[in-house]
This record gives structure tokens, sequence and C-alpha cells, in this order.
């Protein structure tokens, strides 16, 4: 892609500034951390430079968020995207005798200024959480070495201008996810779970990769431009194929089916990673991915209902497991796991901006829980410390009654529950509302309708989804509730010494939290329904009509669905939310009365939930371990030691082979040596007469 | 200094400097007799051959001809032999990549060897003669000789100063890499005669008359001798056992890419239909591919770190050839950068591999570990270059993966496919490693050293490298990308040849399936 | 008349051989090296009747020469048996390797 004649030294040194602050930072803090490392050899009391590596941290985070705003101010003011070439990167020559080439480039659009302002802006708070949250790590300028880190692998995805350059992003959000989740690698299981992240990760790169070569052995192109327009020339069964194979990528860095199993361990990490990269940035790469690419899939019927469908299957599989964890991460792991699907769902069916508005909102509100969850575990935590007791400062059964002591935490907890949950006019109503109003809409009628996913017929699949994402709905609405009345509401269930030591979050661990609200609340307003015109309509969606308006009209309903049945939909969905609510309300008492010591592993159908179906037993026992069994027997074992053998063996037999049939010739026995020389005369008058 | 000087005095430099070490140079720590330290002097004659290279290299300016440098002199004349040396673009960046790896890899390890140093920095000091000369060589008895030479010396470097049982494994090493050469020379004999037995230059061999079958056998002995040292599975068993034993240097000297480097130069361009002919191709292919999965899976099972990071080589190789016999001009673009990346990647390995290795007495993975606590320098270290070798993008070891990977696509998408299994594996069995040597906390409680200066002066270059070849290789990129349209065509660097006749081979047609 | 000696020839030169070539006994085998000499002696004389007396001439040369070895192959033979207790050549191996 020859560099963009309109790119200026200006837009060079912003877009050089949104991603080099965070990079910046992240060197700095690495050396920070470094040297603390190395006085600690001789001095191993020596405290973590908490102030400067804050400042360094929140700073570099802060003022790239400042520089995104800067732009998108430049955006908003009708200029076009802002483009960036740094420079050429990937040099080669092809058959066809061009050279073509992948450069540093980046793009700053309207769909990469919505989620920057989500990277730096949520980023930041989370960066100020983690402050307060971190203080006695000493790990401390570590931590925010590789935060930093992730924010600018997670920029340079959102930003690059072809898939290569994405992939940069990509899988260094996989590496800083590996080294956050393992950040406290004293505990083997920690680092454990940062590898299965990585692996994992890596299956679905592997799809990234296939539809990369296709694309580029089809188009000559990796560049975004380039390769979507070359997509005219190609059969629908390539199409689908390169669609089917970035699914795989994006269903392992999103964690859908059957990628997901990383997300749940990867809670190991510290509170605020989960809320940045496990709910807020990281994981929504896929969705992203997906709307990037969006005419790929828009042109293939058939690879938007398989994204659909795996969302949809993965909303309900997540969202049946949350219902019976224990562990206040855990359930909001597979919340996020679910709530991602319902992401797919609606990028599936080539809802764009439905799906890009549920990534911001579920921004808003996961970030949110998972801070809450935090301040709630850093309670805990202390009031174990203090009252000299042990205890899961995670496990719900071990908590209740903590909004009686933490009272602006647990105000703004039960905010985004009921945001999750689908109650108007908090943020997620809207985003989910028109995520399922989306599928509905064109089940009744439409290019998607039409196609067909592994025989079944597209409207069948579309009405499938259209029904898991219900049900889910009401799980959501069930197992959000019972978290916030498990953690929250009712008798204290550990001891009265740890109950009294539990304190409201307050300084950095309140203020993000306070900010997270006030957009849990307001986000709806990004794009509200013409149904509900409160305020100005479709903010979001115009806003992104100049990329994704074209895909979406071609996976487009038909007709417009009719206002009355709109409202049906809506309407049914907040009745099924409040359904979910009252079931958990009826039910919450029954659930825990015990606290985690005394607890007892479930058993029966509940107790498969809390074992998520026993997944990671089944791949351990049915692929993982047969395949290291096969590579330590078989391979190495057999094959190895005799390929070896025959090798070093077989050259040796050969050679004493050879050895023993000369020395016949030398065994010192005389009539032995007479025979050789009769045979020898025999042999030179035979050869003699042949010869005449 | 002239192009044709420098070009000689690469090669011919370390085999002076080999003598001198062997003379000047004081054993062991407890001999004070007179002498200067072996690894001072084994430090310049590597430095001096280091500074050459990179004269070369900023010297040369791109000219008409595909030869950036060349040199030539009379040598037997009574059979055509001439000793004439050449460097294209693909050479070029070979030798600079090996001259530089040499001097830091010895920093690195510098207080590895304590006995006989002189005899094995001499050895060493030929062996990158060799090197230099297999790189390097226009004519084939040249290129035989330069071959025999990094051969040899490495028997000794591996078997006298190796662990335990390095005798075995080094002559384990020598009778079956010696067996494939001496298949090689009764190949080059027979070109030469076929040629007409006046020359060996490599362009009036290419030209040479043969018979479609002949012209196979001979490829055949060739890609021999070059697969077993490559390795290819299934003649890769010799490769474990000697880089276990060996020490870092000849290790990594094990592991530079010379072999397939040796195909791209001079097997492929000498036979250049007979390179595409089936079923050794789809062999050569189905093994390459075979090994890349069979050697990520043996390094997720190894227990020996040392081992792991051979099988690792050997499956990274497998990419190489894949890449390589697809003949496409992205995957022989993407396969040299591999060969130049890998060669500085695998060297940092064993080096950070033989540095915690000699700290803890032994390679077993199981009782290394939790160097990070105690060695934020090695630790940090350590994750860049496994990243490296993951073939994380923005490293080095990404750029030559993902051109393989698109230029075997067009040709051989379903061995591609496998192939990209292997990046899975690859992050398997390399974090695994890395993880348990950096943050698992070990039994072992003995202090852990850091990086002293000289390896950290050394891991600075080598993660430098690996950064800017990450980042900033468009130039590189730029000034290859003729040799892989060469190697893609199968031609010698001096121009299309003619093969029986049959016109010039054209680019792009041969290549399809 | 000649065809006939040579045949007699012919089979005691082979009588000989197979002699040489099976016997252990040393003294044996000389005696059927003088029985493969005779045979060769008989030929010639058989066949001078065709080319002239220079084959009989060969024959006192043959006569002499194998006398003169036998003298001192049977001297050898004595001194071996001195030494070696023994003239089975399957057992004499000092030659090996």
């Amino acid at each position: 892609m020859i560099a963009d004649s309109t790119t200026t030294v200006q837009q060079n040194a912003l877009l050089a500034a949104l991603i080099g602050l965070p990079a910046l930072g992240a060197v700095a803090n690495g050396a920070l951390a470094v040297q603390t490392a190395r006085t600690r050899t001789h001095a191993p009391d020596a405290p973590a430079p908490v102030g400067l590596a804050s400042m360094l941290g929140v700073g570099s985070i802060a003022a790239a968020f400042i520089v995104a705003v800067l732009l998108f101010v430049q955006l908003t003011s009708g200029a076009g995207a802002v483009t960036a070439h740094f420079g050429d990167w990937l040099v080669f020559p092809t058959e066809a005798g061009r050279t073509p080439l992948i450069a540093w480039d980046f793009t700053f659009d309207r769909l990469s200024s919505v989620l920057a302002l989500v990277i730096t802006g949520v980023g930041t708070l989370i960066h100020v959480f983690s402050v307060g949250y971190m203080n006695d790590d000493p790990g401390f300028a570590r931590y925010f070495a590789y935060l930093n880190l992730f924010v600018a692998f997670m920029l340079v995805l959102v930003l690059g201008a072809s898939y290569p350059v994405l992939f940069i992003g990509w899988e260094g959000v996989g590496l800083c996810s590996y080294l956050l989740i393992g950040f406290w690698f004293g505990e083997s299981a920690n680092a454990d779970a940062g590898r299965k992240a990585f692996v994992v990760n890596r299956i679905g790169d592997m799809g990234l990769i296939a539809a990369m070569c296709i694309l580029f052995t089809q188009t000559g192109h990796l560049d975004f431009a380039g390769a979507h327009a070359g997509l005219s020339g190609m059969s629908t069964g390539l199409i689908t194929a390169i669609g089917l194979a970035l699914l795989l990528g994006c269903a392992g860095k999103s964690a859908q089916v059957p990628l997901y199993l990383w997300l749940p361990d990867a809670m190991a990490g510290p509170t605020p990673v989960s809320a940045l990269i496990h709910a807020a940035t990281m994981v929504t790469a896929g969705v992203y991915l997906v709307v990037r690419a969006s005419p790929i899939f828009a042109a293939s019927p058939t690879a938007s209902l398989a994204v659909a469908l795996i969302g949809a299957i993965t909303a309900l599989f997540a969202a049946s497991i949350a219902l019976r964890q224990w562990d206040i991460k855990k359930v909001l792991a597979y919340s996020t796991v679910s709530q991602l699907g319902y992401m797919f769902m609606g990028v599936g069916v080539g809802a764009y901006t439905a799906g890009v508005f549920h990534l911001v909102t579920h921004a808003f509100f996961k970030a949110l829980l998972f801070l809450g969850a935090g301040a709630v575990i850093h309670a805990m935590h202390a009031a174990y410390h203090h009252a000299h007791e042990h205890g899961d400062a995670q496990d719900l059964r071990n908590m209740g009654g903590l909004r009686a002591a933490m009272p602006a935490t647990g105000a703004l907890m039960w905010i985004a529950t009921l945001a999750i949950v689908g109650i108007p006019p908090l943020a997620g109503f809207f985003s989910k509302d028109e995520i399922l109003v989306s599928v509905f809409a064109r089940a009744m009628g439409s290019p998607l309708a039409s196609a067909s996913l592994m025989g079944l017929s597209g409207q069948v699949v579309l009405f499938v989804v259209l029904g898991f994402g219900t049900i889910t709905a009401l799980l959501t609405a069930i197992y959000m509730t019972r978290l916030a009345l498990l953690a929250f509401e009712g008798p204290g269930r550990s001891s009265t010494s740890v109950q009294q030591g539990v304190h409201d979050a307050h300084g950095t661990l309140l203020w993000p939290l306070v900010a997270l609200g006030i957009l849990t609340v307001a986000g709806g307003w990004l794009n509200l329904p013409a149904l509900i015109p409160i305020g100005p309509v479709g903010v979001l969606e115009h806003w992104l009509e100049p990329i994704v308006g074209e895909t979406t009209r071609r996976l487009a309903p038909i007709a417009a669905l009719p206002h009355e049945q709109e409202l049906w939909i809506t309407g049914g969905a907040v009745i099924n939310a409040i359904f979910g609510i009252g079931i958990a309300l009826w039910l919450w008492r029954r659930w825990a009365p015990v606290d985690a010591h005394h607890a007892t592993p479930g058993t029966g159908f509940g107790g498969l939930l809390e074992r998520a179906y026993d997944v990671d037993a089944a791949v351990q026992r049915g692929l993982v371990g047969p395949v290291l069994a096969f590579a330590k027997r078989v391979l190495w074992g057999t094959v190895d030691r005799g390929v070896d053998g025959a090798l070093t063996g077989g050259g040796g037999g050969l050679a004493r082979a050879a050895q023993w049939v000369s020395a016949q010739v030398q065994v010192g026995d005389a009539s032995r040596y007479v025979w050789v020389v009769a045979l020898g005369v025999l042999g030179t008058l035979a050869a003699l007469a042949w010869r005449s | 200094m002239s192009a044709a000087v420098l070009l000689v005095a690469l090669v011919a430099w370390p085999l002076i400097g080999a003598a001198l070490i062997a003379v000047l140079g004081r054993s062991g720590e407890g001999d004070s007799s007179s002498g200067i330290d072996a690894r001072t002097l084994a430090l310049g004659v590597f430095g001096l051959e280091a500074v050459l290279a990179i004269v070369l290299a900023v010297s040369v300016h791109a000219t008409g001809s595909a030869w950036l440098a060349t040199a030539d002199a009379a040598w037997i004349p009574e059979i055509g032999a001439r000793f004439s040396l050449g460097a294209d673009s693909f050479a070029l960046v070979m030798v600079v990549m090996s001259a530089l790896v040499l001097p830091f890899s010895l920093l690195a390890t510098w207080n590895e060897v304590a006995k006989r140093r002189p005899a094995y920095f001499a050895c060493l000091s030929a062996v990158a003669s060799g090197l230099m000369g297999v790189f390097l060589a226009r004519d084939l008895l040249l290129f035989y000789v330069a071959w025999e030479l990094l051969l040899i010396p490495m028997y000794f470097v591996v078997g006298v100063w190796g662990g335990t049982a390095a005798p075995r494994a080094a002559l384990k090493y020598f009778i079956v890499t010696t067996l494939g050469s001496l298949l090689m020379l009764v190949a080059v004999v027979y070109v030469w005669n076929a040629a007409g037995g006046i020359s060996f230059a490599y362009d009036a061999l290419a030209a040479a008359r043969m018979s479609d079958a002949a012209a196979r056998w001979c490829l055949a002995a060739f890609l021999l001798a070059f697969l077993v040292k490559a390795p290819l599975l299934p003649l890769h068993s010799w490769l474990p056992d000697a880089q276990r034993e060996a020490p870092t240097m000849g290790a990594l000297a094990l592991g530079l890419k010379v072999s397939t480097f040796a195909i791209a130069r001079v097997a492929l361009p000498l036979f250049p239909a007979a390179a595409l002919a089936e079923p050794m191709r789809g062999t050569i292919v189905a093994l390459a591919v075979a090994g890349i999965i069979y050697g990520a899976l043996l390094a997720v099972v190894q227990p020996d770190l040392k081992r792991l990071v051979s099988y690792a080589s050997i499956s990274h190789v497998g990419l190489v050839l894949l890449a390589l016999f697809a003949f496409t001009p992205t995957g022989a673009q993407g396969a040299m950068l591999l060969m130049i990346n890998l060669g500085i990647t695998t060297s940092a390995l064993f080096i950070l591999v033989g540095i915690v290795g000699a700290q803890r007495g032994t390679f077993a993975i199981e009782s290394l570990g939790g160097v990070a606590t105690q060695a934020p320098l090695l630790a940090t270290a350590f994750i860049i270059v496994t990243m490296s070798a993951i073939g994380l993008p923005a490293t080095n070891g990404f750029i030559g993966e993902l051109l393989s990977f698109l230029g075997s696509w067009r040709v051989y998408p379903v061995p591609t496919l496998v192939a990209i299994v292997g990046v899975v594996l690859a992050a398997v069995y390399l974090l695994s490693a890395m993880q348990r040597v950096v943050f698992t906390a070990s039994a072992d409680v003995r202090p852990f050293r850091d990086l002293d200066l000289r390896q950290s002066i050394a891991m600075g270059a080598f993660v430098l490298a690996i950064v800017w070849l990450g980042i900033g290789s468009a130039p590189m990129m730029r000034m290859l990308a003729p040799a892989a349209e060469r190697i893609a065509a199968r031609q010698l660097p001096e121009g299309r040849v003619n093969f029986q006749g049959d016109g010039p081979v054209a680019l792009g047609t041969e290549g399809a399936r | 008349m000649i065809s006939e000696a040579l045949v007699v020839s012919a089979v005691l030169f082979v009588i000989g051989t197979i002699g040489v070539l099976t016997r252990k006994n040393a003294i044996v085998l000389f005696m059927c090296v003088e029985l493969m000499l005779n045979a060769v002696n008989l030929s010639f004389v058989a066949l001078s009747k065709l080319h002239g007396n220079a084959g009989q001439v060969f024959v006192i040369l043959v006569m002499t020469v194998a006398a003169a070895e036998a003298a001192i192959g049977l001297a050898l033979v004595i001194a071996v048996f001195r030494h070696f207790g023994t003239v089975d050549l399957s057992s004499l191996r000092l030659l090996k390797g």
C-alpha cells in the first residue's frame, strides 16, 4: 500500500504518540522493574517504586487518551480518517514479478476511534484503580510495564491498516495476557493458566494465518483496502473458507466455543487485569476483527451464520455454567464469555453497529463489575488479614451483607448488575435489545435467512440463535442477580471479626468505579433505537455508517421490522429480565447458607455446572494426554530410538558384515588359503577363456 | 580495500587466525607460561572477521550483475579448479550474520571451556573459515573443500570438548555427514566429467548435458549430503545428541543453516529441471512437514533443555525446506529470512540455555527454575528470545514464518496447513520450557547469578537484532528479493542457465501445480 | 595313445588337487603335491611325442625341482612337528589375521 498522499507529519506524530506513549511507559516501567529486581538481589526488602511507576504508568495511558480524544475531535469535524505511514515492513517478490509490500500503516478511522477511546479511556480508569489495588505488591513496576505494553499492542491491533500489522497487536496482547495472568508466578498454577491462554489463542491464530494465506494468494494484498477490494473476483466458497478461518482466530481470542477454556483460568491474574484484558479490550479483538473484515462476512452468508451460531451456543453454554460458580471472578469470567457470544451474534447477523455497541457498553459495565469485585476482594483480603484468619476472599459463600459495610461499592455493583441484565434505561438494555431485534428482523427475511449452514436453512439457524439468546438473557438475569445478592445482601457468612474488618473502597479504588458507573448509566445514549426516542437516535450507527453501512445493507432484512413486533421483542426482553431477577430473588436464600469452609462439591446436574461440564478434564483425557503419551512413547521411545538405532546400528552392522566377509579370507588356516589360490586360478582361466 | 580482497580475507583470515591461536595461545587457567589468553585471541580473530564482513556489506554497490562482489584466482589448472569466490545478496547477508554471531557468542560463553583453549578456538576458527567458504564459493571443488573444512574440526569440537557422551555423539555426527559428503563427491566428479572435465565453476557445470535420470541421481546425491546436515527426517537423529553434548559455540555452529543455503546455492541451480521431479520433490516436502510436527512433538516431551532446542531446530528446518521446495519467490524469500533469523535466534537460545545449565550443573528441565527473581536481565532476555523462537510478530522470527506460509500456500496448501499447526506446538514447548526455567520456583535454592558484563553485551546484541530485524528489515528484504526470485527459478546469480537446451527456466510456469 | 595319457594325467591332477584342498596332514599334502607334479610330468611326456623333446627336458627339470622342494618341505614339516607337536594344518594358525 503506497503511502497516502494526504499523510502529513502531524498525522504521523499524533498516531505515533497514541501508540508510542503507552509503549514508552512500558519501557520505562520495565527498566524500573529490572532495576528494582537487581537491587533486591542484595537488599531483598527494597520497596517498589510506587510513586514513579504509577506516574509513568497512569500518565502514559492518560496522555494517550487525550491524544485519542484530539484525533476523535478531528474526525468529528468532518475530516477523513487519519492515516500514518511509518515506513515499510515486509517487502517480498511474488510470481507475477511484483513486489508487494506490507507497510507500517495505521489508520484512525471511525471504527478504530470508538475502540481507541474505549481502550485508552477505560484503560486509564483501570490503571488508576490498579495504583490502589496493587499498592503493596513488590512487582508494582513490572505490573505497570506489562499493562502499558498491553495497551500499546491493543492500539496497534485496532489501528493497524493491514492484517499482518493487526496480527502484531493480536499476538502482542496475547503475550501480555500471558505475562499478566501469570503475574504472581510464584504459584505455578498461575503461570500454567497464562500458558493455557497463550496456547489456546495460538490455536485460533492458526485460522488467522490460514485466512491470510488464502487472501494473499487470491488477491495479492494483505492490507484491508486492497484485500477487500479483491474479494469481488473470488468464489463464494473461497470467501466462506476465509470467513471460517477468521472465525477460528476470533473464537480463540474472544473465548468462543470451543476455544473458551482459557478465560476462566485467566482469572488467576490480578483483578484489574481481568477487567481490562479479559472484559473490556483483548477479548473484544475478535469482534473488532469481524467488523473490520465485514466485507468478507457480508459476502458469505454461510460464514456469517456460523459466527452467529457459535456466538449463540457460547452465550447459552457459558451462562449455564455461571449459574453455579462460587468464585466471584469465575462468575464474571463466564459472564464475559456469554456476553461475547452476544456480540458475535450481533456481528454474525451483519448488525455490525449493534455488535460494536454491545462491545462498548459491555466494556463499561463489565469493567465496573470486575473492578467492583476487585474492591470487594481487596476488602475481604484486608479483613482476613486483620482478623488473622484464612479464607478464600473470592468465594461468594464467604461474603454476604457486604452492602452495609461497602455502600458505595454495593450500589455501583447493583447498577452494573442491572445493566448487564438489561433493565432500561441502563446501557446494557439498549445494546442487548438491538442485537435481539436485529436477529429477529433478519430471521423474518433477509439474505441470511435464505442461505444455509451445514444443511440447515438460514432461517432455522437464526431462530435458534434468537432462542438461545433469549434463554441466555434469562440465565444472565438469574446468575448476575444471584451474584449481587450473595455478595451484598442478607446475612454475612464469614466470621464476625472478618465482617467487621471490611471497609468500603475509597480513593483510587473508588473513583474509577464511579466514573464507570456514570458511563454505564449514560452509555445507552450512544445508540438509542428509533422505538425509544428519548434522545438522539442511532448516534453510533450514523458514526459507523461510512465503514460498515454498505456491508450491513448486504445482509439487512428485506423489510424493516414493524414497530409492534419490535415493541413485543423489546418488551419481552424486559419482562424476561425481570422474570430472571424474580427467580433469583425467590431462590437465592436456598443457594448458599454455608460458608466456603464447610461447603461440599455439588452433585448431579448442579455439580456438572459447577465443574463447567468437565470439559477441561475431557480435553486433558481425550486430547492432551493421548497426544503427549503418543509423543513420548511412540515417537520418542520407538520411532526416534528406532531411527537412531537403524542409522547407527545399521551403519555399524553393515560395517561389521563387510568385516566378517573379508575376515573369512584371513583365518590363518593354510588350506583356506590354498582354496583361495585355486579359486583364483580357476577364475583367471575362466576370464581368459571368456575374453577370447 | 577492494571487494575481491575482502572476500579472500573473509575466507582466509579465520584459517590464519586458527594458526595464530594455536601457536600463540596460552592454554588453561593454571598455565601461567608465556602466551596470550586464547579467548582474547579468538575474540580478535572473530571480531576482525565481523569487521571485514561489515566493511564488505557497506562497500558493495548493486551493479548490473547479480554478484555483488567477486574474486578469482587460478588454483589447479589441470582439472579446471579455480579459487573463485562470489557474494550475491543472500550470501552477503548470511556472511554478515554468521560473522556477527560468532564474536558475540564467544563473549557470552567466555568461561565455558576451560581445557585446551587454543586447540578449541583454532578448531572453531577453522569451522568459521569453512562457513565463509561455503557461503562464498563459486567453484564446486572449492565448495567441497570448504564443506569438509566445516565438518572435520566440528567433530573435534563436539568430541573433545563436549559432555560425557560426547565421543559417541561426535562419531555419529561424523560418520553420517561424511557418508553424505562422499556421495556428494561422486556426484561432483560426475557432473564435472559431464561438463567436459574442464571447469568446476558453477555456471559451467550448470550447462552440462546430462540425461534426466543422471541429473536426478546427481541431485539426489547432493541433496542427501545437504539434507543429512539440515537435518531432514529421518536422517535427523545425530543432531540432538551432537548438540546436546557439544559446547555452546559448537552447538550453535551446528545449528547455522548452512545446508539449506547450500541447497539453494548449489544443488537446485545445478539441476533445475530435476529439482521439480516427483517423487523426490514431493517426498522431501512430505518429510519436511512431518519433521515440523515430529520435531515439535518430541520437543514437547523432552526432559532435557538442550535437546529441546535441538528438536525445535529440526522443526524449524522443516518449514525452511517446505518454503524452498515450493519454488515460489515469496516462499524463497521466506526461506532465506528463516535461515538468517534462525541463525540468530537459535544461537541466542543455545547461549541462554548454556548459561542456565552451567550455573545449575544440569540441563534437566525439572531441576531448573526460578531465574526471574534472581536474574531479571537473564529472564528478560529469555522471554524475548523465546518469543522470537515462537514467531511472535514484531520479532525477527515472524517475518520468515509468515512469508514461508504465504509462499508455500499456493503450491502446497495442505502441507502448509499442517505446518501452521506447528505454530501452535511451538508455543507449547517453548513457552513451557521458558516458563519452567524463568518463572517456576525450583527446589534448588542456590543463588543464581545474573548476566555478567560480557554476557549482557552479547545478549543485548542478540535482543537488538531480534527486535530490529522484526520491525525494520525492509531494506534487507529489498536486497534479498532478486535472490529469492533466482532461487524460485532455480537460477545461478550469473543469470539464466540453459539446461539441456530447453531454453531459459521461466519464472512462474514451473512452480504451479 | 596320447589322449589316454592326458586323461590319466588330468585324473591324477584332480586327485592331487582335491587332496591338497581337503587333507589336513602336512605329509599327505606333500604327497598330493607330488602327485600333481607327476601328473603334469605325464602330460609333458605324452605331449612331447607330438611336439618334440622339449617336453621331456621339462620333465627332468620338474623332477629336480620336485625333489629339492620335497626335501626342504619335509625338513620344514619335521621342524614344525618338533615345535608344535603336530602337523595338522587346521591347528597351525600363526598366519591368522
